[in-house]
């Protein structure tokens, strides 16, 4: 049993991302024989086969390929559920900004956004950290896990740059948005 | 001065030097004093000047006690008000001030004050019981218009202009920045879409393993789950340190109930059953042919549960395949 074969069995039957530490205590191998397993077995799954090993939220996971996703839909049926304009502006301030309190996330986007944060916090993607220490003490909201794992993401790190915004373009997208 | 001498009054004369001089005429130091103000303020309006007097003399006169004046009356006292905003007696202007007839603030009270020293000055002499009694009705109905005019020119108070805050306005929107960022974000999360997991809870749509109903429709189960019900004895009183009930226990119960055969649906569950067990025995048997660990089928109207003689993700895959 090498160490990759270790690490395959216990991606596969894991139902999310397992951390470094994670496998190296369970396989009882150390990190750097773990990490190497990793790779070694990253590169293995991509030559060939239908699963993949992705790095997500903060750990591994195994999925299966892209090409796949149509005949395993037709099996699960799943329901999609989009992100509505304003839910995505609130989620991208909260990502960007956290810890971010309500108003500081309706100064932002210049409206009320008690709604957004509700249907986010329904949808795990944002949850409530701790309150403020300042008048009112306000809740903070901080993203999940799981919108790490939603948007493909292995940390908040990397959360594409922010563009400059220029008035013009402000007032643009603004009235776009309208 | 000589007892009954009747102290001299003109207009203009200074009050403090006459009230002195009136103070030692032997009339105020008489006993005879005993007006009910309050009633006699009520009334003086309408009693005429002397007709109650005559009985106010009857009651107590001769014996040496206070006159109390029969039904507690007292006459107004004939007091002539004479000024440039008003003209009448002093029992007219106070019943036109008590109901508001008349603005108290356009009347000079200093005429009225001395209308009512003349009024004593001019019966100081006068030696008949009731007197007092009229001469104390109409200084109560001056004190009254004096205490009156003294509060109607107190300064109003003016209510206190409520606080009202502007809303702090916002500051414009400054989400522009985030434009190019939520487009990325919503193309990850597109390409997640494509990607699926062991576990169905962390991804962005949800989904669930098909499972088959056979030829039992919803509105099947719901009849033959009525018709369970309806069996059900009365809920006992539940307790405080019952254990709560898990439905995965339940759906052991059910998967040991059920052999080999189909069993009809409403005769699995033995007689004596309550309503909550009830709702256990068919959430677990609906959980059940979820996970494709049982099946449903009818036969003759009937609703028949049994486990499946093939694995359920084969049955799928064929399905598919075919």
């Amino acid at each position: 049993m090498t160490v990759a074969d270790a690490l395959y069995a216990l991606l596969f039957v894991a139902d999310a991302p397992l951390t470094v530490p994670e496998l190296a205590a369970a396989s009882g191998f150390d990190r750097p024989p773990v990490e190497g397993a990793l790779r070694e077995l990253q590169a293995r799954l991509d030559e060939s086969g239908p699963v993949q090993l992705v790095q997500l939220a903060g750990g591994y996971q195994l999925a299966t390929r892209p090409e796949y996703a149509s005949i395993i839909a037709r099996l699960l049926q799943p329901q999609r559920q989009r992100l509505s304009r304003s839910l995505m502006e609130v989620l991208a301030v909260v990502a960007y900004k956290q810890p971010v309190t309500t108003s500081e996330i309706e100064t932002v986007r210049g409206v009320d956004c008690s709604y957004a944060i509700r249907g986010l916090l329904e949808r795990r993607l944002i949850k409530e950290g701790a309150r403020r220490k300042t008048p009112g003490r306000p809740i903070e909201y901080v993203t999940t896990p799981e919108f790490l794992h939603q948007f493909k993401m292995n940390s908040l790190g990397e959360l594409p740059p922010l563009q400059e915004g220029s008035l013009a373009m402000e007032a643009g997208y603004n009235e776009e948005t309208k | 001065m000589v007892l009954g001498a009747v102290p001299k009054w003109s207009k203009g004369a200074d009050c403090k030097s006459v009230i002195q001089r009136f103070k030692s005429a032997r009339h105020l130091q008489s006993p005879h004093f005993s007006a009910p103000l309050g009633m006699a303020r009520s009334s003086i309006d309408r009693m005429p000047p002397r007709a109650s007097q005559a009985r106010a003399k009857s009651v107590g006169e001769g014996n040496g006690s206070p006159v109390i004046p029969l039904l507690g009356i007292v006459p107004a006292a004939p007091v002539h008000v004479s000024s440039e905003a008003f003209e009448g007696s002093l029992a007219t202007l106070f019943a036109l001030v008590r109901d508001r007839r008349l603005d108290l603030l356009t009347v000079p009270l200093l005429p009225i004050c001395e209308a009512y020293f003349e009024y004593l000055i001019g019966t100081a002499g006068n030696s008949e019981p009731g007197y007092l009694d009229e001469a104390a009705v109409a200084l109560s109905a001056l004190a009254y218009l004096l205490e009156r005019k003294a509060f109607l020119l107190l300064p109003a108070i003016e209510p206190e202009p409520e606080e009202y805050e502007e809303p702090a306005e916002l500051p414009p929107a400054s989400v522009a920045e985030f434009r190019l960022a939520i487009e990325v974000l919503e193309q990850w999360r597109s390409d997640r879409e494509a990607v699926f997991f062991r576990s169905a809870d962390a991804g962005p749509d949800p989904y669930e393993l098909p499972y088959e109903l056979s030829n039992v429709s919803s509105a099947d189960l719901a009849l033959a789950f009525d018709r369970i019900i309806s069996r059900a004895k009365t809920q006992p009183m539940p307790t405080l340190s019952r254990p709560r009930r898990s439905l995965a226990d339940q759906m052991n119960v059910v998967l040991a109930e059920i052999g080999d055969e189909y069993v009809a649906l409403e005769t699995l569950m033995a007689d004596r059953f309550t309503v909550l067990e009830c709702v256990y025995w068919f959430l677990a048997i609906l959980e059940l042919v979820r996970l494709g660990r049982l099946r449903l089928k009818m036969v003759e109207d009937v609703i028949h549960v049994g486990k499946p003689t093939v694995p359920q993700a084969r049955l799928w895959v064929e399905e598919i395949v075919a």
